[in-house]
Formats: C-alpha cells, structure tokens, sequence
C-alpha cells in the first residue's frame, strides 16, 4: 500500500525581528508514524509545530494538509485556509498543560469534547475510554488542580484526543517530569498510537524518543538538518562507540597515552571509569585488557556503550559550536559585517 | 527589614504589571484631569426652558423676554402637552406655564407655575432657584409698580381731601358769618315790642253809637216779623186738624212769644250796652295807637332782618355750593380709596406667584434617582464581571485548548457574553424586584421598555469589559480599568453633577456617554412610561454602538489568538539565544580574548586596565561600540556605550545586562 502523507511542510521559514527561527523546513509527516522533533532549546520546534497546524502564519512557505476519505482518496487544502476542518483532525498538547484547573478530570474532557460538537453518546464513550487509556478512571471526579504533574499531562492528552483525531501533536509532552512519569507518557503515546493515531511530538529526551518515534527530525538552527529513523541517524552522525573501563588500583594516567595510539578517538576519566570513544570497539577492548594486565590492574568492570540519541545530538551540536569557533574573530577597530542570510 | 521586604515585593508585583503600573499612576491622574476638565469652565448650567401661555400677553412676553436676557434657552410651545413632554423626554429642564390673562392685576395675583423634573436632583433646585430669582426681579418690579399706582392714587385723595378742607374752612367762615347776621336779626326782631293796647278807637265808638238807632230799628223790624210769623203760625194752626202739628205750631208760638218778650228786653238795655262798647272802643283805640307805633318799630326791625336774612341766604347757598364740591371731592378721594382698598395685599406684594410643580408623580428622591442607580450597578458590574471573565479565561490554562478547538472565536465570545448577561439580568430583576418591595416604588410600570433598555445597557457595558478584558494582561488591571472607566463615565453623568454645569467639551462628549444615553432612557420609561416611540434615534445609535462594539471585541480577540501563538513561540524561541548574543555574530577580539556575547564583554571590560581600554576605545574609534551596534545589533546599547570611560560603559552594560535577564526570567 501507499505511503499517506498527511502533512506536506514545503520550504517553510519563519522569523521573529531579526531572529531567523525556520529556514526553509520542508518534509512530510505519514499517517500511522510517531515523528518526533528534537533540537535544542529555542530551536524552532514549538514554532514548527504551531506552523503545522496552523496556529503561526509562515513567513514563507506553506503546510498542506490531506484528509483522506473511507475510500483512500485524498483532499489536501492548506492548513491556514480551513481552519476548523482543520482543528477536527489534531489534537495538541503543548508543554504547559491546558484545561480548566477548577473542573474535574471528566468535566473537563467534557467540556472539550462539545466544543468539537461531538453528541452526547459520542462523548460519553469518547471519555470513558480516554479515563482508562489514559489512566485517569480513578480521578475523574477529580478537580483538576488537585492531579499530580503526571495526571495532569496526561488529562492534557486526552482533552488533545477527547473529539479522536486522526493526528496527535505534542510538544514536550515530558518536560519537567521524572523519569518514571516520562515512562507513563509515552506508553500512552504508544498506545494512541497503536489506535492508528498519527503523532508528531518533540522533546529534549533523545533517548526515550529513541525506541518510540518511527522517524525523528532534527532541527538545528531553524534548518532541518536530517530527518530519518533512529537506527539511521545513529549510524549517520556517530559511528563511535563508548568503552567504560573500571579497575584497581585505577592508574589510569598511564595508560592514556598508549591507548591514545590506538584508535580511541578520545578518553577521559570519569570517577572511577576510564571513558574510551573509539570506531573499533574490539580492537580497543583487546588493547585496553592487554594494557592492564601489563600494568598490574586489576579489572573491575568493563561496558561497552552503544550510540544513541544523545551522542547524535551532541555529535550534531558539537559540530554547531565548531563551525562557530571557526568563524574568524573581528579585527579590532574595523569589524567586518558578516553576511546575513535573514535579509535584514 | 521583613516588612520592608513585603511591602517592596508588593510594590514590584504590581508596578512590573505595566497595565496595573499604569493605572496606578495615570488612572488616578487621568481621572483628575477628565474631571477637572468636566467640572471647570463650566459656570451656569445652560437651563434651556420651555413655556407655555394661553395668550401671550405684554407681561409673558416681558418674563420671556428677561429669561432670554438672563441666557436661558427659551422655547415657546404652543399647547402645555408638548411642553411637557419636552421636559419627560429630556429636552427642557423646566417648562413654566403662564396662566390665562396673564397681567398685573390690582385685585389679585398670577399664578404661574414651573413644571420640573424632580429626577434631575442635583439640577432641579438649581433652576428652581435661578428662575425664581429671576421671577422674584420681576415680581419686584411689578410690585413697585402697583405700589406706585397706589401711592399715586393716595396722593390723589389727599389732594382732594385737601381742597375739601380749604373748602370746608371757607364753609366754616360763611357759616360763622351767617350765624352773626342771623344773631344780628335775631336781635331786631327780638327787639320788636308787640304789646299793644288798644284804647283809642273813636271812630268805632261814632259807629257803635250809631248801632243803639239800629237797634231800636232791628226791634221794630223784628218785632214786625216776629207778629207776622205768629199771624202766619195762627192762620196755619186754623187750619190744621193733626194735633201734633198744632201741639209744634203752639210750641213755636210760645217760642215766638218769648223771643218777642227778649228782643224788647234786649232793646231796653242796648243804649247801655253802646255806651259800654264805647268805653271798650275808646281803650281799644288807644291800645291801636300804640300798636301802631310798635308795628312801625317792627316794620324797621323786620327789614333790617330781611336784609340780614338775604345775606345769610346768599351766604348758605355760597355753602351749599362749596359743600356740593366738598361732597363731590370726597366722594371722589373715597372712590380712590376705594379702589386702593379693593386692591389685594397679596397681588401688591406679590403681583406674580409661582407654583412648583412636579412632571413625575414620584415623589421621593429615590424613585427620582432609581434608574439612575440601576444603571451604575450595571455599568460597574458589567464592565468588572466581563473584564474579570475575560481576563480569567485567557490567562487561564485552558486559553490554549480553547483557542485550538473546533469553535469559532464568535461563539466563545457570545458565550461569554452570555454568561455574564445572564448573570447580570437575574440580578437586575433581583434588585427590582426587591427595590419594588421595599421602597414601595412602581419599578414595573413599562416594564417592557425599561426592560429592553437595561438588556442593551448589559450588553453594552458587558462588551465594553470585555474588550477592557482582553486589552488587559492581569486581573487587577482589568478589575483597576473597569473601575476607572466606570469612574470617568460616572462623572460625566448627570449623577455627581448635572451635564449642564460642567465644560462644553462634556457637553459635547456626553450624549455619547453609554451611562448618560442609557440612564435617561431608562428614567424616562420608569418615571414617565415613555415608550421608544419617543427616542428612536438614541436607541438607535445605542444598538449601532453596541453593534460596533461587538466587531470590534472580534478585532481584537482574533489579534489577541493571533499574537498569543505568536508569544508563546517567540517565547520559546528567544530561549536559545543568550541574553546579549545574536546569532551568527563575529564575535570581538578584546584585551586578548574572543568576546562573543554581552556577558563575556562584560567580564573583558572589567578586567581590562584603564591604559589597555584607552588604547582600544580612543576619540576617534571606539571599537566596542561599533560591535555591538554592528554584530549585536543593540544599537541603542552601542550608543550607550559610545563613552570614553570604562565605568560609564561597564555601568551601562551592567544595567542592559540586568534589564534584559529580568525580561527572559519574566517569560
């Protein structure tokens, strides 16, 4: 079967005063997929988001949405030309969660409910099914400023799935949470997604959106860098692997320069661990077991770490600083204007 | 030092709310200003008055005439309905009704009668006053005037009763004069002896002799006649057979017989008697003699007192003549008083007086006031009610969703217009309701109309708080805004102090002011039952302004949905960029180190000596500066920092520095 695009970004870029957020973004989102977003702060993630569905004007470009029908035909129109047909096919949850503090966890899911003009039955059957999807049944009389910050994200996402929409946006749906409240999150993510909701989020938590997204974008300085899945982009942006080495008495100072010679790309120290990045995993764990038995140490512990997300980021970002570093400092005095992309 | 810190935070709190910091320091300033501008250079209130006469004779005219010079605004009606009516719909403050023959009147007053609304309280006893002074002048003048009349008239009288009393001397002179001449005659005739005797009469005594001859022949003669009357009587008796007649003709024989024997009886003695008679006649001779010589003195005596007598008559006639005058003056000097008697104290006094009287039936103060009341419970309630929810829900967590759903931005605003109208209308009818148990007041009369107009006065005041709502960021601001434009609407009301009296600029603003159109609208249905046959156009533009007022909380809800999403992604997005660095700057070769950002200029200048910084920033370059209006593109900062002194600049930056993380701290 063929690939359903539901949305269409083309070329969209976006400022605010002299800030370039997005530069020319351009990619499609599938139905059925959890996309996910990362990038650094201030990116332009929530601004993507909100120009996809429509909430931001784009200074260039545009963002075309395909409503399929029962028979698989597609209607695209632009986002920014119907807005409520367009309101009924998302549901978003932002980072601060939004709903009505002083009605309860139903109440609220409710009222949300008729302002999508969904009957009666409708939203009944809506609600009970979120409460329990969402884990929310026991709390549904609840008010709502009395949830704790787990609930209360998830009570956000179901006020976002209350009227069902084909198309689930999150934008930093963890943020501020701890990691066992995370954990909640996204399996109620995947659940929702295994319902055939489409999902599209960020999050600054790489790693978790590792086993969870089918694809991730990245955003780095307003420009789509890449967009692929995990497995991908791990490969793309970092072949390193991380060896962790531990042993008695832990003279370390010695072997770094002879480990420096083989193909470890870099080592430090970290407590009581010796951190080895290298290409060649094997070679350097042969070499780092034959030096410590030349030294007399006695191994405690030996982890080989895998890449992941992080490293993809920081690979990406280290690469940021460095392009940056480059740059040639300006001649006191005459400091020369650099070219500008943004027009301004 | 606790308290200090309380009081500091309090003040940070609501001074760093720019709508609160502003209301706080401009409301107060504001509000004094619209204030003072409504109440100086007001002077009199403009009155505009309408009257109303059956006949517009002199005096009306003349009374018309004084209140145009005094400056009202005069309008003359030709029947007392339309006159009237002026005054319920608002258009005259008080109509003054003459009443019919409307002149000064020596035997009464005229009542005319000034027709105020009592609703207007701060206004009504204004122009009472005013026009009564005015009336009062007036009545003065005419007052003077009858009073005049009178005095004219008294002086008349004295002058007559003057004349009459010369006239009355000179009739006391005549009569004293006449009462000598009449003494004097008195006298003569007084003088005049009457006794007379008369014992000289010689020449009755020749006749009375001659009288004793007659006699004797009167003896003979009757004894003649006598014989032959009883020859005739014996004759008759001869041949008379009826005994009674014979017994009457012997009775007058014997008669005859004994008047015979008297006349020789009496002819014996007449010689005697003569002589006696003439002894009688003789005294009464002399007697005549002297009566004689008396009547002479009296003949003398009476014609000294015909001539007296004549010149007393001339003189009583010359009397009678001054005392005709006489009668006819006082009579005249008794008709002017008269007159001046039948004139009234009260119409001398008071020539005009004048009646207030009341358009409205109600009479106590709160029924005046009641709509006006009513109204400013609305207003407040629905500018702070509306603003409150407004604020409320677009700070609250939920705008977002609200904002993201599938329901258009109208229905949530109607909806929360609703709300609040609801809220507001249950309330209204309360407090009527309990109004109308309490204070006994006919609240409900026209109830149709009153309630139609306080349903367009909740949606009226309810948008303007919306909008008030969305214009504010926080719900003290909205809460101190609302209050303030109640304030201002407030003053330029007829309720503090009437329009009239304030400056001509609020007399242009007012019939535009919601509070002034709706309060009067609403006292003319509760007081009067004025229907909207009367004010079309005003509730016409009051449905038109609500009418704009609603597009234009559409405006500016959609420019606040717009600029919201547009916040919270800038928001986000002013994240990445540290405070004093632009993307992509070149960063600035300082004092041996690469400057990128603000901070680390800051950290560079401090540490820089003065002879390293005067040799990087001299008159001519300053490097530093051009980098940060160049690279940072901060150029009100680079001007900040176009200084020759380190400490001038490390303060300036130290100061942006501050100001710019307390901005991103803020977000």
């Amino acid at each position: 079967m063929a690939k359903r695009f539901i949305f269409d970004i083309r070329d969209v870029s976006k400022s605010f005063k002299q800030n370039k957020v997005l530069q020319g973004v351009t990619f499609r989102i599938e139905q059925g997929e959890i996309l996910g977003l990362i990038g650094a702060s201030g990116s332009g993630k929530t601004t993507l988001l909100n120009i996809i569905v429509g909430f931001l004007r784009p200074d260039r470009g545009a963002v075309t949405f395909t409503l399929y029908g029962a028979r698989g035909e597609g209607r695209a129109f632009n986002v920014l030309d119907k807005p409520l047909l367009l309101s009924q096919q998302y549901g978003f949850a932002s980072q601060h969660p939004s709903f009505y503090e002083k009605l309860t966890v139903r109440e609220n899911m409710e009222y949300f409910a008729r302002m999508y003009d969904l009957k009666p039955k409708a939203i009944r059957t809506n609600v009970d099914i979120l409460v329990r999807l969402m884990g929310l049944k026991a709390s549904q009389h609840v008010l709502s400023k009395d949830l704790s910050g787990g609930m209360k994200r998830r009570l956000d996402i179901a006020c976002a799935m209350v009227h069902n929409p084909p198309v689930l946006i999150l934008d930093e749906p963890t943020a501020d949470l701890d990691p066992v409240l995370r954990m909640q999150i996204w399996e109620v993510v995947k659940r929702i997604n295994l319902r055939g909701t489409t999902v599209i989020l960020s999050s600054h938590h790489l790693n978790e959106l590792d086993t969870l997204c089918n694809r991730i974008g990245i955003l780095k300085d307003g420009v789509l860098s890449d967009l692929d899945t995990p497995d991908k982009l791990k490969l793309k942006y970092t072949k390193e692997q991380e060896l962790m080495v531990e042993s008695y008495p832990g003279a370390y100072d010695a072997l770094i320069p002879k480990l420096k010679r083989a193909n470890a790309t870099k080592i430090a120290r970290q407590g009581t661990y010796l951190v080895i990045r290298t290409e060649e995993p094997q070679r350097v764990i042969k070499d780092v077991l034959a030096l410590l038995e030349r030294q007399g140490e006695q191994l405690l512990d030996i982890r080989l770490n895998k890449p992941n997300l992080d490293n993809v980021f920081v690979t990406i970002f280290a690469q940021r600083e460095q392009e940056h570093d480059r740059r040639e400092p300006g001649v006191l005095g005459a400091p020369e204007r650099q070219e500008r992309g943004d027009g301004s | 030092m606790k308290a200090w810190s309380v009081v500091a935070k309090n003040l940070k709190l609501l001074f760093r709310s720019k709508e609160t910091a502003f209301t706080i320091v401009f409301g107060p300033l504001l509000i004094i200003l619209l204030v003072s501008a409504a109440y100086t250079g007001g002077g009199d209130a403009k009155v505009h008055v309408g009257v109303y006469a059956p006949e517009y004779t002199p005096l009306a005219d003349q009374l018309i005439d004084a209140l145009k010079e005094k400056g009202y605004l005069v309008s003359v009606f030709a029947n007392e309905t339309n006159c009237l009516g002026r005054i319920e719909t608002g258009g005259l403050h008080t109509c003054i009704l003459f009443p019919e023959d409307f002149r000064v009147k020596e035997n009464g007053s005229n009542t005319v009668t000034f027709v105020v609304d009592y609703s207007r309280v701060n206004l009504v006893h204004e122009i009472i006053s005013g026009l009564s002074a005015e009336f009062n002048v007036q009545k003065s003048e005419l007052s003077a005037g009858l009073a005049t009349t009178v005095l004219e008239r008294v002086a008349v009288a004295q002058r007559e009763v003057r004349e009459g009393i010369a006239l009355g001397n000179a009739l006391d002179n005549d009569v004293a004069m006449m009462s000598e001449q009449l003494v004097a005659g008195r006298s003569s005739i007084n003088a005049v002896d009457v006794n007379v005797s008369f014992n000289d009469l010689k020449e009755i005594r020749g006749r009375v002799t001659g009288l004793a001859g007659l006699v004797t022949e009167m003896k003979t003669e009757s004894l003649e006649g006598l014989e032959a009357a009883r020859e005739a009587l014996q004759e008759v008796k001869d041949v008379v057979d009826d005994n009674e007649t014979e017994e009457l003709i012997r009775e007058t024989l014997v008669l005859l017989e004994n008047a015979t024997s008297e006349i020789q009886e009496i002819a014996k003695r007449a010689p005697e008697s003569v002589t006696l008679v003439n002894y009688v006649i003789d005294d009464a001779a002399a007697a005549m003699d002297a009566v004689k010589t008396r009547f002479g003195l009296l003949v003398n005596a009476s014609r000294n007192a015909d001539e007296r007598i004549a010149a007393s008559q001339a003189r009583l006639e010359q009397a009678a003549r001054s005392l005709t005058t006489l009668r006819g003056k006082l009579a005249h000097a008794d008709a002017v008083l008269q007159e001046t008697l039948g004139m009234s104290a009260t119409g001398l006094a008071s020539p005009i007086e004048t009646r207030i009287q009341a358009v409205n039936a109600e009479q106590d103060n709160v029924s005046f006031t009641y709509p006006y009341i009513l109204l400013l419970v609305i207003m407040f309630l629905g500018l702070m009610l509306n603003s409150t929810l407004i604020v409320m829900d677009k700070t609250s967590t939920a705008a977002f969703r609200n904002f993201t759903t599938a329901t258009r931005d109208e229905y949530h605003i109607l909806l929360s217009f609703v709300t609040t109208f609801l809220i507001l209308l249950v309330q209204c009818l309360a407090i009527l309701c309990i109004s109308a148990f309490f204070l006994g007041a006919p609240l409900f009369t026209n109830f149709g109309v009153s309630l139609i107009i306080i349903i367009i006065a909740i949606t009226l005041f309810s948008f303007l708080g919306m909008i008030i709502g969305y214009l504010s960021g926080t719900q003290e601001g909205a809460m101190i805004a609302s209050l303030s434009l109640g304030s201002v609407l407030l003053f330029i009301s007829n309720l503090v102090l009437p329009l009239e009296a304030m400056n001509w600029v609020v007399g242009i603003v007012s019939p535009y002011n919601p509070y002034v159109v709706l309060s009067e609208l609403l006292k003319q249905s509760m007081l009067f039952e004025l229907g909207f046959a009367y004010v079309p156009g005003k509730v016409g533009l009051l449905v038109l302004a609500t009418l704009v007022l609603f597009l234009l909380i559409l405006a500016i809800q959609k420019s606040f949905k717009a600029s919201y999403f547009q916040r919270r992604s800038k928001d986000l997005a002013a994240e990445a960029f540290t405070p004093g660095a632009a993307r992509n700057s070149k960063p600035l070769l300082l004092g041996g180190r690469e400057v990128k950002d603000l901070f680390d200029l800051l950290e560079v200048l401090d540490a820089m000596t003065r002879a390293d910084f005067e040799a990087v920033v001299t008159g001519a370059e300053n490097p530093i500066a051009t980098w940060v209006k160049r690279e940072l593109r901060e150029k009100r900062l680079g001007r900040k920092l176009s200084t020759r002194s380190k400490e001038v600049m490390i303060l300036a930056l130290d100061k942006h520095l501050k100001t710019v993380t307390k901005k991103l701290a803020k977000r």
